[in-house]
């Protein structure tokens, strides 16, 4: 049976980020495990004397102090525990949850974790999503796990594939055309209803604006993907509009 | 003069069948109108006619008069002429759920406007998700988010470049953000922090500062952006819903624009589906989704829609006429309508959709009839339809709400102006005790329809009769009733009024005989009802009824109860009583027996004191010792003590119609003169000794027959009647014949003078010019009686002894 594994921060924790973790797995048939991030570089820079912080709905100002941080941390957790039980147990799923302590720029996606799927929910800052997105993106590069990603990807789609959009980084056409013919071959007979996108160069400003004009609900790469790589993991994060989905 | 005993011609006036020239009644019209009621009919006209408050009906009558048959009968043939009401329905109160609207439309409209709605809803539900569905939204509602995301990206995104020129990074914490120093994109530590020169960690502490208050600023701003961003979508979604939702709603605001009630509720409507366009989108809409991608979810109630629904309390035909509606169960429910609800995990929900008619509802209008007593007896039905007829208003509550027993929330629906006429079937003692009683009753029921429970007996009335009978033989689907079957059945008739002029309008006897006599003949393989049909009818009904009659008589054959019907005897008297077992009465002899003694000019009744008798039994003896004292005590006192008493009678006696048998035998005792107990007699006496009319004389008469019948008729025996009472005779055949052939008499009487003449045999005796009663006479004896009393009083008072201690055997 596959496995998803989903990490939550401090600022995921919502019923709806978590129903989605669990619809997701339902989706794909996967056991789920829920994997609580607690940030080790900010519990490290809570010791900063002058480091203050803003709380963002009440907007009141506060020194960071790492005995409450902590704190704060197990509630989020424990509330994080709670609700992907409830939600599971709604879908039945099978699921477990843990707390992962480190760096999300360092060590996050070397998580000691067996999931065939590893999904990073954004921790942006933007407060909404568009409701209305619905494409589904997945970064093919040829590679045995960008296959894999692209299965994803595809049992992600509804109506087939009309709503998959395949981005091909190639530095040529011919390039690009080798990857559209592997992966049409990956695809049955429903491939003309997918599209093709070539990237110019498979960068995150490059990845970012294919995103943004097809309007994609998520974005579907391989482990070792530069994506994740350039220039922190937080940063491509952050910049992305929609959760992002690691295959393995 | 000697009373001349009766013809036999006169103790049944029959009905000749050869005044009739129809065969059979199939060759008859059926009769449209009411027979022998000119009042009835009259009265009906008016308070049909008339149109003003208070003038509702009340048809007062005995039970099984066609009342009801034929008030609705007169209102159905009328009220198709009249015109229709309008329709009504209740709608749902968008302002206030508790309040249900009632909307007013023309005859055969609420149903148009029902359907109207339901096919809105189901078009809307296909119209909205389109419109939400369409690329113009889906555009425009990104084109708002894209711009809250634009700014509140732009916003941080400002706030990052300014940070990272300074080295510092914008980082999320558990409850919110702070800002960190950085180098080459990644964060300070604190041991690494400490070891930087002194300046620089003052400079990044205040650049840290300074950042610190435009992040606030710009956390400030964002609920402002999102609550503008919600109100653009608000709008965006308001003008998507109304675009489809106006243009359906205006072609509805088109077809009932006369109704300004309806256009109004149709804007209500407008507003409520635009308020709530998402309840419209297909449920996947509504459901969870992965990252925008339709997943399964819950089931959604339909039960929502209900609130556009519209509720037709009353449809008419545009070309039906004016309702009549006879309400059989008036309960407080069934008259002004309930409100219906639903259980619901053990509550009790409800809504405008539960809201049922009642019958002032569904007669709106119209007509409606009701049977008063049935009213009366059901809680609150009485108060609630005076209620409704004084508001002219129907307003439905429930026994629950009125009585503060429940307290539950439910609904007060909009009353519905009320019209109607109200026709009240009842007994006349419920009419009287209604306008004794009840203050309201005479403002809100001013018509009387006084039913008569009988009509005139002539030729015309009874070719009439006949035509009612071919009427009855129709509806009833009896075989038909030749002449004599008719002529028959208007002899019976006219037996049940009890009286030879006159014919019974007591249908439902009628008809119960004429059901019975079809199934006789029916039994006998015959193809029409003759006149031995009726008789046996006739006969099977008393034979069903008359199992105590017949014991009665029995015990009296046997000599368990003493009636002697034969030889004489002194203070000894058959008179004769009529006992009512459910519907069937029949008459009886009782000997009433008299003693007298000195005393002090009482007549004591024994059954009055044993509380036996009635209050008119009792006037009726009082009677007798004031026309003792009248006729044979004028100028001494009357010292006689006297008692009366009905022998063998362990029950109850009402009426007066035995003060003629008691005076008969007071006057035998007092005069010693003995009674011919082959006679029995019944009639009342006034003060001045005349014979009054008595009720029930048929039954009399029969019963004392029969018991002379079984022990043989020797020509001797006979009946005394009141003389006005002859007029009333429909006696039996057999009663008939046996007068006919000599075998037994019926006397007419008019005073007390003839009826002592010929029960003892003996002359009355009248006064001379001296004042003087005939010698020998009854009236002399009597006399003399009551002087030697009075003389043996005055002898006693002189002796100095009391009263109390004088002896006498009083014979």
């Amino acid at each position: 049976m596959r496995r998803i594994a989903v990490t939550l921060d401090a600022c995921q924790v919502s019923s709806s980020t978590l129903e989605e973790a669990v619809l997701l797995a339902a989706r794909m048939g996967a056991q789920l495990e829920g994997i609580f991030v607690e940030d080790i570089d900010l519990i490290q820079l809570a010791e900063l004397p002058f480091l203050r912080e803003v709380r963002s709905v009440s907007r009141s100002e506060i020194a960071i102090n790492l005995t409450r941080m902590e704190q704060e941390l197990r509630v989020l957790a424990r509330r994080a525990e709670r609700l992907l039980g409830e939600h599971a147990a709604r879908q039945n799923v099978s699921w477990s949850f843990r707390i992962w302590r480190g760096s999300i720029d360092t060590e996050l996606l070397t998580a000691d974790t067996d999931a065939d799927v590893f999904a990073l929910i954004r921790m942006g800052t933007t407060l909404a999503r568009p409701a209305t997105t619905k494409a589904v993106s997945v970064v093919f590069t040829g590679t045995d796990a960008s296959m894999r990603a692209l299965e994803t990807a595809m049992s992600l789609t509804t109506d087939p594939y009309k709503e998959l959009n395949i981005l091909l980084p190639a530095e040529n056409e011919a390039e690009a055309m080798r990857l559209q013919e592997l992966a049409t071959r990956q695809l049955d007979e429903q491939a003309a209803n997918a599209d093709f996108i070539p990237l110019k160069d498979g960068s995150l400003n490059d990845v970012l604006e294919v995103l943004a004009d097809s309007n994609s609900a998520v974005l579907i790469v391989e482990r070792d993907n530069k994506l994740l790589q350039a220039p922190s993991l937080r940063r491509s994060l952050n910049n992305l509009n929609c959760p992002l989905l690691i295959v393995r | 003069m000697p009373v001349k005993k009766l013809e036999s011609s006169v103790l049944y006036r029959r009905c000749d069948a050869k005044q009739f020239e129809f065969e059979t009644t199939a060759e008859l019209e059926d009769l449209a109108e009411l027979i022998g009621q000119p009042r009835v009919v009259e009265a009906v006209n008016f308070g049909i006619g008339i149109q003003r408050n208070g003038y509702n009906l009340f048809a007062l009558g005995p039970a099984g008069t066609g009342k009801q048959s034929f008030i609705q009968q007169y209102l159905e043939t009328h009220a198709p002429g009249e015109q229709v009401p309008p329709d009504w329905c209740y709608v749902n109160n968008f302002a206030d759920h508790r309040k249900p609207r009632a909307l007013e439309l023309p005859p055969g409209k609420a149903v148009l406007l029902h359907n109207d709605m339901d096919m809105l809803i189901e078009e809307l539900g296909v119209t909205i998700p389109a419109v939400f569905q369409s690329d113009e939204y889906n555009t425009r509602a990104e084109a708002i988010d894209q711009e809250l995301n634009e700014r509140q990206e732009q916003a941080f995104e400002s706030l990052n470049k300014k940070a990272e020129a300074k080295n510092i990074m914008l980082m999320r914490t558990p409850t919110g953000f702070t800002l960190a120093p950085m180098r080459d994109g990644k964060p300070i530590f604190p041991k690494e922090f400490r070891q930087l020169p002194e300046e620089e960690r003052n400079k990044i502490e205040k650049d840290s500062n300074v950042l610190q208050e435009e992040l606030r600023e710009t956390l400030h701003k964002a609920p402002q952006w999102q609550e503008e961003s919600r109100q653009k979508f608000a709008d965006l979604n308001r003008e998507m819903a109304a675009g489809v939702v106006t243009h359906k709603i205006d072609m509805l605001r088109e077809a009932y624009q006369q109704q300004a009630k309806v256009v109004e509720y149709l804007n209500d409507v407008e507003e409520d589906i635009i308020a709530n366009f998402r309840k419209f989108l297909p449920e996947e809409q509504r459901r969870a989704s992965l990252f925008g991608i339709d997943l399964p979810g819950q089931e959604e109630e339909m039960h929502w829609f209900n609130r556009y629904r519209v509720n037709v309390l009353l449809a008419h035909d545009k070309n039906g006429g004016a309702p009549v509606i006879y309400e059989s169960l008036p309960s407080y429910n069934n008259l002004i309508g309930r409100i219906e609800h639903t259980a619901q995990q053990g509550a009790l929900l409800t809504d405008f959709t539960m809201i049922q008619a009642g019958a002032l509802h569904r007669a709106n209008g119209g007509y409606l009839l009701l049977d008063a007593l049935k009213v009366l007896v059901q809680p609150f039905a009485w108060e609630a339809l005076k209620r409704a007829l004084e508001s002219r208003k129907v307003n439905i509550e429930s026994l629950g709400q009125i009585t503060s027993l429940i307290s539950t929330v439910s609904l007060e629906p909009e009353s519905i102006p009320l019209d109607v006429k109200v026709v009240l079937l009842g007994e006349p003692i419920i009419y009287y005790l209604l306008s004794y009683y009840d203050s309201e009753f005479a403002d809100l029921f001013k018509v009387q329809v006084d039913f008569a429970r009988d009509m005139q007996r002539s030729e015309s009335s009874q070719q009439q009769y006949a035509r009612l009978l071919a009427t009855l033989v129709r509806k009833q689907q009896l075989m038909p009733f030749d002449r004599h079957a008719v002529a028959r059945v208007i002899d019976q008739s006219a037996r049940l009024a009890d009286d030879n002029e006159k014919l019974s309008t007591h249908m439902r006897s009628i008809q119960d005989l004429m059901q019975e006599s079809d199934y006789w003949a029916r039994e006998r393989g015959e193809a029409t009802v003759n006149a031995v049909d009726v008789q046996q009818a006739i006969d099977a009904q008393i034979r069903r009824a008359d199992r105590i009659r017949e014991r009665l008589e029995e015990e009296t054959l046997r000599g368990t109860i003493m009636i002697d019907t034969a030889g004489s005897k002194v203070g000894e008297i058959n008179g004769l009583s009529v006992m009512m077992l459910g519907g069937y009465s029949f008459g009886r002899p009782s000997r009433i027996s008299a003693r007298v003694r000195l005393g002090k000019g009482n007549v004591v009744d024994i059954e009055r004191e044993v509380k036996m008798g009635g209050p008119i039994h009792s006037k009726g003896v009082l009677i007798l010792s004031h026309f003792l004292g009248a006729r044979y005590a004028l100028d001494y006192p009357l010292s006689l003590s006297a008692s009366l008493v009905f022998e063998q009678s362990y029950g109850g006696i009402e009426g007066d119609s035995a003060s003629s048998a008691e005076l008969y035998a007071l006057l035998s005792a007092l005069a010693e003169v003995p009674i011919r107990q082959s006679l029995a007699v019944t009639g009342s006496v006034n003060q001045h000794g005349e014979i009054q009319a008595i009720g029930g004389v048929n039954e009399k008469i029969e019963g004392f027959f029969d018991l002379c019948n079984s022990r043989g008729l020797s020509g001797e025996e006979g009946v005394l009647i009141p003389a006005s009472n002859v007029r009333h005779l429909m006696l039996r055949h057999d009663v008939v014949a046996a007068v006919e052939d000599g075998r037994f008499s019926v006397y007419p009487v008019k005073t007390v003078d003839e009826g002592i003449e010929l029960l003892t045999g003996v002359s009355a005796g009248a006064r001379d010019v001296d004042g003087n009663f005939t010698a020998d006479s009854i009236n002399r004896r009597v006399e003399e009686r009551l002087i030697h009393f009075s003389m043996q009083l005055q002898r006693f008072a002189r002796a100095g002894k009391s009263e109390d201690d004088t002896r006498d055997d009083g014979d």
